[in-house]
């Protein structure tokens, strides 16, 4: 077995780390001796979508994501086709916008039925995301996009999850910030590919470690700002 | 009313001083009853202003302190209020009460978002921009916002002061009139040919978004650099003044050599902007440099010392600002021998009550992973982030040791071998400087 990857747009589309979740991947890809491929490809790249098994986009600036978007319309059908064939999809920040009808005043690539529209305010801030799969999910924002008519949801009121498709504003270490999440994606990965595959154990004994005690540290902060 | 109002901000600033606080307490109270005061003051022809995202305020303090040697009176913003009501408290300080500022040359050093409101009123002769790189993502949003919020404030008379080697900053020297002064670094013996870093702010050509080609780089995405594609001219300008050769925390500039306060490279790129808007202002080459260098000479050294025969190096960093943390990887890749490193901070901001993470990734923690290290102590409330991050840079899990804090840290740190590299926050070095203290 071997994974393709495409991480596309590496290089503009990695504003909030976002290239981390790659980081993510092939640890534990090597961990448990599963062969993979990446591919880096950019704006002046001819992609082949139906050669991957997994595609990653992350977080860009205003210009940057029009640019992207700009250079993906023209694989609007081959975009579609990868996702109803059940190829994986991780998108976060604003990458997820480009995938609705519309994004702000120009043709988005219309995969999914929403709308979004600029925000007025900047949307910045700490997020704690319940969801029906995992523990919450510990996460940042940072966009200006307000999605409208979204019914294929991640987590609550946010993301886009359809077929093996998983989006979310979530910016950046989406993956190794929430080890129950990086556990289900990867295991979900990886049976597509073989349904016997046997796991050895995946290691995110640090990872637990983090989000308990991100969780700890948040509830004094709170409480010593209040003191304050 | 005018009068009124200078001479009560004169009488707030001053008390202010007895107490020790206050650089910006003064412009607010005053704006209080006049949001219009910064248009009352009259300034000399010589205003500099100084921004960016990293290095503004070494910058403006060897401006200030240079032009004073020199026998120059001088208005600075010294006391860090760099917003609007700082700037209002440093003219405050400096003028009679008629508004005119008494002072020959005023330099102020100013917040990226402050420029647009400040710029226009005060209209400075001369203004340098550092740099503009990732820094506080939740507050200043991503580069090319911060880039336009200061060209809000900029207009075709001002004097710009640009380094020459940022392919991002030249986004200020697009499409404009203003007289453009570049400085830059020469090929150093520490540059290098393949990248080390993920260029993170300026990753395409500004002009046609192709990739860039690099004859050398110095850190990131600074460096020699010349557009793939045939049919743009986007690449490296000019330099006007050229740091030639750089040694044991000398640099040598137009066959001159100023004694750096120590060997980072943040600290050429901050004396190489405040030589050339001296040398642009006509100042003596030779005085500039001596200058500068007695400057550095007299300060007591803190950031390089001995703990039992060992060698320790603090190097100062801002979180949510991942280009001073790959400053830090730079320079210990750079030192091939045996080395224990030290990664904490003990508040990822003092702004907001977020604590934002994804910066982490930006930082090139891989170049970690082939050097010789005994081991990597983290400690802080964050500490398992940090090493969930050194694990995915492929660093062995057995070499982090995780503490609470610095003080819990101190066996390991006697227990660990070879060279002490602590790349810290800001706001761990007096901790970590103290531990050092108890292990001698």
């Amino acid at each position: 077995m071997k994974i393709n990857v495409l991480c596309l747009y590496y290089d503009i589309m990695n504003l909030y780390g976002d290239t981390g979740n790659i980081k993510v991947l092939t640890y534990h890809f090597d961990e448990q001796n599963i062969k993979y491929n990446i591919d880096y490809l950019s704006i002046d790249d001819t992609i082949d979508f139906s050669k991957y098994d997994l595609v990653l986009i992350g977080s860009g600036n205003e210009n940057n994501r029009f640019i992207c978007l700009n250079h993906l319309l023209k694989y609007k059908k081959d975009i579609k086709d990868a996702i109803n064939n059940g190829t994986f999809f991780l998108v976060t920040g604003n990458a997820i916008s480009m995938f609705g009808e519309k994004l702000y005043d120009k043709d988005a690539l219309g995969i999914f039925k929403f709308k979004v529209e600029e925000a007025k305010e900047r949307i910045s801030k700490e997020v704690i995301l319940e969801n029906k799969i995992v523990s919450p999910i510990y996460g940042f924002f940072n966009h200006q996009d307000i999605m409208y008519g979204n019914d294929n949801l991640l987590f609550k009121d946010e993301g886009i999850l359809y077929k093996n498709f998983y989006g979310t504003f979530t910016l950046g270490p989406l993956l190794s910030r929430n080890p129950e999440f990086l556990e289900y994606f990867l295991k979900k990965l990886i049976k597509h590919k073989d349904k016997n595959f046997k796991f050895k154990k995946i290691n995110t004994d640090l990872n637990v470690k983090a989000y308990n005690q991100f969780i700890e540290f948040k509830k004094t902060k709170v409480f010593n700002s209040h003191k304050k | 009313m005018k009068y009124i109002l200078i001479l009560m901000g004169k009488i707030v600033a001053f008390l202010c001083k007895l107490i020790g606080r206050g650089s910006n307490f003064p412009g607010e109270f005053v704006s209080i009853f006049d949001k219009n005061i910064l248009k009352k003051f009259r300034l000399p022809k010589k205003v500099i202003v100084v921004t960016g995202s990293s290095g503004k305020g070494s910058t403006t303090r060897i401006i200030a302190n240079v032009y004073k040697m020199f026998g120059f009176k001088v208005a600075y913003n010294k006391e860090g209020g760099n917003q609007t009501a700082g700037v209002i408290t440093t003219l405050l300080k400096n003028c009679t009460l008629g508004g005119k500022v008494k002072t020959d040359v005023v330099v102020l050093e100013m917040d990226e978002r402050y420029i647009k409101y400040v710029l226009p009123i005060i209209n400075p002769s001369d203004v340098v921009i550092t740099n503009i790189t990732r820094d506080q993502p939740p507050r200043q949003r991503h580069t090319d916002f911060i880039t336009s919020e200061i060209k809000k404030g900029l207009s075709e008379n001002m004097h710009l002061y640009l380094n020459a080697d940022d392919p991002g900053i030249q986004k200020f020297a697009l499409n404009v009139k203003n007289k453009i002064t570049y400085y830059g670094i020469s090929k150093l013996k520490t540059s290098y040919k393949n990248n080390l870093f993920v260029a993170l702010n300026s990753p395409r050509c500004i002009k046609c978004h192709s990739k860039l080609n690099y004859d050398f780089y110095h850190i990131e995405d600074l460096g020699n650099f010349k557009c793939s594609n045939d049919k743009c001219d986007f690449k490296t300008p000019k330099k006007d003044y050229e740091v030639t050769d750089f040694k044991d925390k000398t640099i040598t500039i137009e066959k001159n050599k100023i004694i750096l306060e120590n060997d980072m490279l943040y600290n050429i790129y901050n004396t190489l902007a405040a030589y050339s808007v001296l040398r642009e202002a006509g100042l003596d080459k030779n005085k500039i440099c001596e200058y500068i260098s007695n400057l550095n000479k007299d300060k007591k050294i803190f950031n390089r010392y001995t703990l039992n025969d060992r060698e320790v190096f603090v190097l100062n960093n801002k979180c949510e600002n991942s280009s001073t943390y790959n400053q830090s990887m730079l320079y210990t890749y750079n030192d091939k021998g045996k080395k224990t490193i030290v990664i904490g901070w003990q508040e990822i901001s003092r702004r907001y009550l977020w604590d934002e993470l994804s910066w982490l990734y930006d930082v090139q923690f891989e170049l970690l992973s082939d050097q010789d290290i005994d081991s990597i102590i983290v400690a802080g409330p964050q500490r398992y982030d940090i090493a969930v991050r050194l694990k995915y840079a492929k660093i062995d899990e057995k070499k982090i040791k995780i503490h609470n804090d610095l003080y819990d840290a101190k066996e390991d740190l006697l227990k660990s071998k070879g060279s002490i590299y602590a790349i810290l926050n800001f706001d761990y070095v007096n901790d970590f400087n103290r531990v050092m203290e108890d292990l001698k």
